[in-house]
C-alpha cells in the first residue's frame, strides 16, 4: 500500500475505497427475526469543512453513536463488531474512535500495541469496495452475519454489532445498534 | 487642478524563460539574439493567468497603494491586445473583481500597445471635465509571438493600472500630445494566433517616427528642453529601441535607464512603457518632471509630461510590491512549460 | 466532474471574485462561503463582510488524482488559509509544494478556475499563493 501512487498527499491509491457495484437487502418486520434493531440515530455536522476547529474528530458520528448507544442501553464495551464508513483509510480510524472503540487519537497506537479492534471485518469500504447508496444496508447484513457466524464470517464473541454510515466528510452520520 | 496619477499598481507574473532557452529550442545563437534585442529573459503567465487576472492584480494594487475607495471609481478602461474573449470585455469583469460601483464607464480599448495610454488620456478628460471623480486605466497583455520567430524572444506578460483623479495626485499630467498615422508595421487578423510584421516597417517608419514625432511635437509646441526632465520613459519592444529614441531626442542614457524594464521581463505590450513609468514613480522625487512616450503599432504614440508632487512619497511607502521586487521574484521554466502556460500546445480541451 | 452552470457561477461572483463573506449582526460570527441564516444563533440578519487579502496557511495537501476540469493542472495544491476570522479552502499556486509550510503568509490572487472548453465561459475566482 505504501508503494501505491499518491492520490492526495499523504493518502495513496490503496487508502481510497474503490467504487464498486453491489446491492444488499434486509427485511424489517415487527415479528421476531434474526436480529433486533436496538437503537439508531442520525446526526449532522452543520459546520462546513473549512470552518471546523478540529479535523481529527467526526462529530456527526460521535453524536449519532452516543444517542444510538443510549437508546440501546449499551456502552462501547458491549460492541462485538462494527462496520464503519471508511471511504478513505483515515476515515475508518476516525469513525472507530467516534464510536468509542478507541480513545480519540488512540486507535492506531492501540493496534500497534497489539490490541484487537473489531471493526470492518468485511474489509470495509476500502477493501470490500464502496457500494455507495447500498453501503448502509450492506453493513447491516454483514454485521448480522458476523453476529450469527454466517460465512464468510466467523461468529464474533458477543451479541451486539454496530454500523456507521456517513455522507460527506463528517457531514451526516447514521449509527445503528443491532443485537441478537 | 489638472488630472494626474493618484496611484499605480503593477503586476508581473512569476514565471520567466531565459532567452538562451528559447534560442536553444530554435537553433539560434543566444549571444546574437541578446545582442539584437537586449532581452535576457521574459515574464510568462501561469497556466491559470490571462489578461483579465493580470489586470485585476495590477488594479487591486493600484487601489491599495492610494487607499482609493473602489466605489469612487467612475471609469475603468482596459487597453489590451490579448483579450481572452473576442467579444466580452475585460473591463466589466474588473468591475466585479474590484468591487466597483455599477455607475462606472467601462470599455476595452485596442490600439496595439498604445491603447492603455489612450485609456489614460480619455480618463484624464473625464476627470478634468468633472464627469468622474477617479478613473482606472489598465494596461494588460499576454502578448502573442509565433514560436521560433522574433517575437518569441520578447513578447511577454504583465499589467499595470493607474488611478487617475484630481485629489491626491502624485504625478500631474502637465501636457499630453499625440502622433498617429496609418503605418503597416504590425498586425494580427481576426482568428490568426500570431501577429505579422510588415517588412522593414518596425523601426524607422513605425516606432521611431511616432515616438520621436510625439516627443518632439510635444516639446516644440510647449517649449520643453531635455534638461527639464529628470526621466524619460519610452515604449520598449526591446532594449535597444528606447535607448536609440532617447539619443535621437538628445536624452542622456541615465535619464532613460530607470524606466527600462524590458531587459528582464520582455515586452509586456500595453504595460510596457507604463511599467517603466511605474518603476520611475517608485524612485522619483517631488518636483521631478517625467516625459512618457507610449507607442502602438498601426501606428501611433502618446506623449505625456508628468509633474511629480509631494504625494509620491506617501505612495512609495505603501505596502504594495515594487516593480523591482517583482522583477527579482521569479521562477524559471523551460520551453515546454512555457508552451503549456501560454496555451501554445494544442489540447482537446 | 461537471463544473457549475453559468447562472450558479454568476450568482457566486461576489464571493468567488473578491471573497465577500457574511457577518451575523446578532452574534458577530463570520461565514465564508456566505450563508443566508446564521447557523450559530439562527438570525437572518447578516451583513456583507470583506475578508482581508492576506492570511496564514493552516494546512495543505497535494492532489495528484484530480477532477477532469483540472487534468492539465496536476498536481493541484489545496489548502486552508486563515483570512481574518475565517478559514478559507482554496487552490494554492505559484509555489512548489515542498516549500510550503503551515503558518506562512499567503496572499489572495485572482485566477482562472474553470475554462469551459474552447468556446464556453472562462470562470474566474480566488486562489492563494505565498506572499513574496
Amino acid at each position: 500500500m505504501l508503494d501505491s501512487e499518491l492520490v492526495s498527499d499523504p493518502l495513496r491509491l490503496y487508502d481510497v475505497g474503490p467504487m464498486a457495484d453491489g446491492a444488499a437487502a434486509a427485511i424489517l418486520c415487527g415479528r421476531k427475526g434474526v436480529a433486533k434493531v436496538l437503537g439508531m440515530w442520525s446526526s449532522a455536522n452543520a459546520v462546513p469543512f473549512n470552518a471546523r476547529q478540529d479535523y481529527d474528530v467526526l462529530y456527526s458520528a460521535r453524536e449519532a453513536a452516543e444517542r444510538a448507544y443510549r437508546m440501546a442501553g449499551i456502552t462501547p464495551r458491549d460492541v462485538a463488531t462494527a462496520e464503519v464508513h471508511d471511504s478513505y483509510s483515515i476515515l475508518g480510524v476516525l469513525a472507530a474512535e467516534a464510536l468509542g472503540l478507541a480513545p480519540r487519537g488512540g486507535l492506531l497506537a492501540s493496534l500497534r500495541g497489539g490490541s484487537e479492534v473489531r471493526a470492518n471485518l468485511s474489509g470495509g469500504l476500502k477493501s470490500r469496495g464502496n457500494v455507495m447508496g447500498a453501503t448502509g444496508v450492506y453493513q447491516a447484513v454483514e454485521v448480522v452475519w458476523q453476529l450469527v457466524g454466517r460465512g464468510p464470517f466467523k461468529r464474533v464473541d458477543g451479541s451486539i454489532g454496530v454500523i456507521h454510515s456517513m455522507g460527506g466528510v463528517d457531514a451526516t452520520s447514521t449509527v445503528v445498534v443491532l443485537g441478537l | 487642478m489638472k488630472a494626474g496619477i493618484v496611484s499605480w499598481g503593477a503586476y508581473i507574473p512569476k514565471y520567466r524563460i531565459r532567452t538562451e532557452d528559447i534560442a536553444a529550442t530554435w537553433g539560434d545563437d543566444p549571444a546574437r539574439i541578446v545582442d539584437i534585442y537586449l532581452v535576457y529573459e521574459k515574464s510568462v503567465e501561469g497556466y491559470d493567468e490571462d489578461a483579465v487576472t493580470i489586470a485585476t492584480e495590477a488594479a487591486r494594487r493600484a487601489l491599495r497603494r492610494g487607499a482609493v475607495d473602489p466605489k469612487r471609481i467612475g471609469a475603468v478602461y482596459s487597453g489590451t491586445e490579448s483579450k481572452p474573449y473576442a467579444v466580452k470585455p475585460i473591463s466589466s469583469i474588473l468591475i466585479d473583481a474590484l468591487g466597483l460601483a455599477n455607475n462606472v464607464f467601462a470599455v476595452d480599448m485596442e490600439f496595439a500597445c498604445k491603447a492603455a495610454s489612450d485609456g489614460i488620456v480619455a480618463i484624464a478628460g473625464l476627470v478634468e471635465s468633472g464627469r468622474v471623480e477617479y478613473g482606472l486605466a489598465v494596461g494588460t497583455d499576454t502578448s502573442q509571438g509565433e514560436p521560433g520567430e522574433h517575437l518569441d524572444y520578447s513578447a511577454s506578460s504583465g499589467g499595470v493600472a493607474y488611478v487617475i483623479g484630481r485629489d491626491g495626485v502624485a504625478a500631474e499630467f502637465e501636457t499630453i500630445y499625440t502622433y498617429n498615422s496609418d503605418t503597416p508595421d504590425f498586425w494580427r487578423r481576426e482568428g490568426s494566433p500570431y501577429p505579422m510584421h510588415g517588412e522593414g516597417f518596425t523601426g524607422e517608419p513605425a516606432y521611431f517616427r511616432h515616438v520621436v514625432g510625439a516627443a518632439k511635437g510635444l516639446m516644440e509646441r510647449h517649449g520643453y528642453k531635455v534638461s527639464d526632465f529628470a526621466y524619460a520613459v519610452f515604449h520598449q519592444p526591446n532594449g535597444r529601441f528606447p535607448m536609440r529614441a532617447a539619443s535621437m531626442l538628445g536624452f542622456p542614457p541615465d535619464k532613460v535607464k530607470p524606466g527600462i524594464v524590458v531587459t528582464h521581463i520582455g515586452n509586456t505590450y500595453n504595460a510596457s512603457a507604463l511599467m517603466g513609468l511605474a518603476r520611475v514613480l517608485e524612485q522619483a522625487k517631488p518636483g521631478d518632471k517625467i516625459l512618457l512616450v507610449t507607442f502602438g503599432s498601426g501606428a501611433g504614440s502618446n506623449a505625456f509630461v508628468l509633474n511629480v508632487t509631494d504625494a509620491v512619497l506617501e505612495r512609495q511607502k505603501a505596502d504594495v510590491p515594487k516593480v523591482d521586487e517583482m522583477i527579482a521574484d521569479k521562477i524559471y521554466i523551460d520551453y515546454a512549460m512555457y508552451l503549456k502556460n501560454r496555451k501554445m500546445v494544442k489540447l482537446f480541451e | 466532474m461537471e463544473h457549475e452552470s453559468v447562472p450558479l457561477y454568476w450568482r457566486n461572483i461576489p464571493s468567488y471574485y473578491r471573497l465577500a463573506a457574511r457577518r451575523c449582526r446578532k452574534c458577530g460570527e463570520v461565514y465564508y462561503p456566505p450563508v443566508v441564516k446564521c447557523p450559530r444563533c439562527g438570525s437572518s440578519e447578516l451583513e456583507d463582510f470583506q475578508l482581508p487579502h492576506e492570511g496564514e496557511l493552516v494546512e495543505f495537501t497535494v492532489l495528484r488524482s484530480v477532477p477532469t476540469d483540472y487534468m492539465k493542472q496536476k498536481p493541484l495544491v489545496i489548502g486552508l488559509v486563515k483570512l481574518g476570522p475565517v478559514k478559507v479552502l482554496g487552490q494554492i499556486v505559484d509555489a512548489a509544494p515542498e516549500k510550503l509550510k503551515a503558518g506562512q503568509r499567503m496572499e489572495v490572487v485572482f485566477r482562472r478556475v474553470v475554462v469551459d472548453g474552447k468556446y464556453g465561459l472562462v470562470m474566474y475566482g480566488y486562489k492563494f499563493r505565498p506572499r513574496p
